[in-house]
């Protein structure tokens, strides 16, 4: 037969126990990070460079002038 | 037969001295220089260098430039309206030597004709200076012209004044 005390401590290790267990079901493991999409860094607008430049060029040859002439 | 006096003579002799050296032809009309006639006094100098002239009349606030040139491609209009929208962006280029800001272009009447006309603000070191500039278009291989008024940016009104007629009313030489 079970003495009070062994019936004691029996119920605290059933208690024990059942608290262990519930406590790991709760436990969630951490979420990474969420992860943010990446955008990829922005390339230079290298067809807007070359057409400000070939337009710089085409306005050269239009007007091949001097425009320090005329300023001393 | 009536005799110069030598006085005159002299004169006429310095006259024709101070022509040659300034490279430029006067006629009736006054100063011409690459076809333009501009009725400016006799005491104008004059500078030259490969179709570049500058006259500078004694007393005036500022004096006039005129450049010959041909373009190498022919802008795509030559409306004034965007032939001057089109020099107003190849004088905002040149910003190597200084700031050169366009304050407004426009069409002006020269020749009996509308031409682009482009103002703006020269910086060359501490000096600041006010152009006032009248493009002359040409058809074909035949060159084209630029003409200005320039003159120290505080001064430029009273240039514009004693110059600007001069410069709407220059005509065409025959040659």
């Amino acid at each position: 037969m079970f003495t009070r005390s062994s019936l004691l401590a029996l119920c605290a290790l059933v208690a024990l126990a059942l608290c262990s267990a519930r406590s790991l079901a709760q436990h969630v493991p951490p979420r990474p990070p969420s992860l943010v999409p990446l955008t990829p860094p922005r390339a230079p607008d290298l067809a807007a460079r070359a057409r400000s430049i070939a337009d710089e060029a085409r306005l050269l040859r239009q007007f091949p002038i001097d425009l320090q002439w005329g300023t001393r | 037969m009536i005799r110069a006096p030598r006085s005159s003579l002299a004169a006429l002799a310095a006259l024709v001295a101070l022509c040659s050296l300034a490279h430029c032809q006067r006629s009736a009309e006054g100063v011409c220089v690459e076809t333009l006639c501009f009725s400016l006094p006799l005491t104008t100098s004059g500078l030259r260098d490969n179709g570049r002239h500058t006259l500078r009349p004694d007393g005036a606030a500022g004096w006039i430039n005129v450049q010959r040139f041909v373009p190498l491609e022919r802008p795509e209009s030559t409306e004034p309206h965007a032939l001057a929208r089109a020099l107003g962006r190849r004088f905002a280029l040149a910003s190597s030597y200084g700031a050169q800001g366009v304050l407004s272009t426009g069409v002006a009447t020269l020749l009996q004709r509308q031409v682009a006309t482009v103002d703006a603000r020269v910086t060359v070191g501490e000096r600041t200076l006010r152009r006032r500039l009248w493009l002359i278009d040409a058809t074909g291989d035949e060159p084209w012209l630029l003409v200005d008024i320039t003159a120290p940016d505080n001064d430029f009104d009273r240039a514009l004044e004693q110059l600007g007629p001069i410069v709407t009313n220059l005509t065409k030489s025959q040659r």
